[in-house]
């Protein structure tokens, strides 16, 4: 059911909750968000008689080899949720074959929506959505790895920055094509200047503001879990850091010094400046594959096709090689120590 | 006859004031981002030909200066004159595989002229990769990493 309508699909929420939960349950306000290249997702509510639950529905339709599968991320929200982190709580799971038609992940919807859109929106307070952000990042990297699900462990287990170097640049790389000066010269500095494996922590892969959700107590939950792995967090904060509009943590609530003033403060622990370096560069390389990867991997239903919003990611490759340049000559003395 | 360019405007305002207001929802970013690769590809077309023989020209100085052997051929592809633009990519991408094989070796190195060199050659790829900004609309001009 890869392709289902709407119909379709409420009949198969109906029979999977009902299922679940072991009563009769009608679907209402069923609708398909902006669907992603492996996943794709819906809204809607699920009445059981005596509470309306506003839910999502994440169906995993693509294999895409870097990703966490949605069942290991199911456990890991699980495991994170339990630990009493701020991720969004699960309700059911499938596999592949399911009523759903693909693999599957329902989750409760929190109320207000994604913080890039309430920055985007009246007043809001920056001060204290920056400092739960940060809160809530910190928490992440500081969770119990000993306690993570063994599914994700053996799926995203610990990644050097070796390994991170080498998994990304391939595909970007081969997607691009060494005739991008930058990008070969980027990734040629990342392997000179590559830290050396530190303490396994918890790294989302994909931390910025559309991916934290907020209800209207103010209650967040870090959604979008396919990229996370263990690894250094200092590549969750080079990530954040480059998103920079407005709507983001940096650049719309603190400029990045005071970002990582404020992730010191919350983590108690300080930011390697020459690792976070090697990082910001990585992040660029790393973005370049992941507009690469959308753009060639099968739509729904396998249908291989370029779409035009992928389209847009290619041809973003201009201000990647441009901030490639710029993270290149500030990683230059880091690289030079490496080769004396 | 009918300019390339001004053909490639008449599809784009078909689909911008006609199609649009009547394609189902889900389709509808789909249809709006071919609408802006209509227009910023019409201007990258334009635009290219004038600029990659200065490009191309600028990096071949600058391997040349890094001691790159073996570009003579890319010099004379480049010196034989108006090309068709697939050409030209094909040569700015023969090009950008030599300039990145200079860089990386350039990096091997420990000594100050070698950093510089590689220095100049990372800014001259930096302003090229600037002047191609207008024809990308995923991240604003200015935009940049905190």
């Amino acid at each position: 059911m890869t392709g289902a309508t709407p119909q379709d699909m409420a009949r198969a929420l109906t029979h999977v909750l009902g299922t679940q939960w072991g009563r009769d349950v009608a679907i209402s306000a069923l609708r398909r968000l902006t669907g992603g290249t492996s996943h794709d997702s819906w809204a809607f509510d699920a009445d059981d008689g005596a509470v309306v639950h506003p839910l999502i529905l994440r169906r995993e339709f693509a294999g895409a080899a870097l990703d966490v599968s949605l069942a290991a991320e199911c456990d890991l929200l699980h495991a994170l949720h339990a630990q009493g982190l701020p991720v969004p709580r699960t309700i059911a799971q499938g596999a592949a074959g399911s009523p759903v038609g693909t693999a599957y992940a329902i989750c409760e919807r929190l109320s207000g929506g994604d913080l890039r859109k309430r920055l985007a929106g009246p007043e809001p307070d920056r001060p204290a959505l920056g400092l739960a952000l940060v809160a809530a990042q910190a928490r992440l990297h500081d969770c119990e790895v000993a306690r993570l699900p063994a599914r994700f462990l053996s799926e995203h287990g610990y990644r050097s920055p070796a390994q991170q170097v080498d998994t990304w640049s391939a595909i970007a790389l081969d997607g691009i094509g060494a005739g991008d000066a930058l990008l070969v010269a980027a990734i040629d500095r990342l392997r000179r200047a590559c830290p050396a494996p530190g303490e396994p922590r918890l790294v989302h892969g994909d931390f910025k503001t559309n991916n934290v959700v907020c209800d209207d107590d103010g209650r967040l939950a870090v959604i979008d879990w396919e990229l996370a792995h263990l690894g250094d967090p200092l590549e969750d904060l080079a990530w954040t850091m480059l998103w920079t509009t407005p709507f983001d943590l940096v650049g719309g609530i603190y400029p990045a010094d005071a970002y990582l003033a404020a992730y010191e403060a919350v983590a108690g622990r300080s930011v390697d400046r020459g690792r976070l370096a090697f990082w910001n560069l990585f992040a660029l390389v790393k973005l370049a594959a992941i507009f690469v990867r959308s753009a060639s991997l099968a739509g729904e239903g396998g249908a291989a096709r370029l779409r035009p919003t992928h389209a847009m990611l290619l041809r973003a490759m201009p201000w990647i090689d441009a901030q490639l340049a710029r993270q290149i000559a500030a990683l230059a003395p880091v690289a030079a120590e490496a080769v004396r | 006859m009918i300019s390339p360019f001004e053909t490639l405007d008449a599809v784009r305002a078909f689909l911008a004031d006609t199609l649009l207001a009547e394609t189902p929802a889900h389709l509808r970013s789909e249809l709006r981002a071919a609408i802006k690769l209509l227009a910023e590809t019409g201007a990258q077309l334009d635009a290219l030909p004038a600029l990659l023989p200065a490009e191309s020209g600028a990096l071949l100085d600058l391997i040349d200066e890094a001691g790159a052997t073996q570009t003579e051929d890319l010099r004379c592809r480049l010196a034989a004159g108006p090309a068709a633009l697939t050409d030209q990519l094909a040569l700015q991408d023969a090009i950008g595989i030599r300039v990145g094989e200079v860089l990386c070796a350039l990096h091997g190195r420990s000594d100050p002229a070698a950093a510089d060199l590689a220095a100049r050659i990372v800014a001259t790829l930096a302003g090229q990769a600037q002047a191609r900004l207008g024809w990308q609309s995923v991240f604003a001009t200015g935009e940049e990493p905190g």
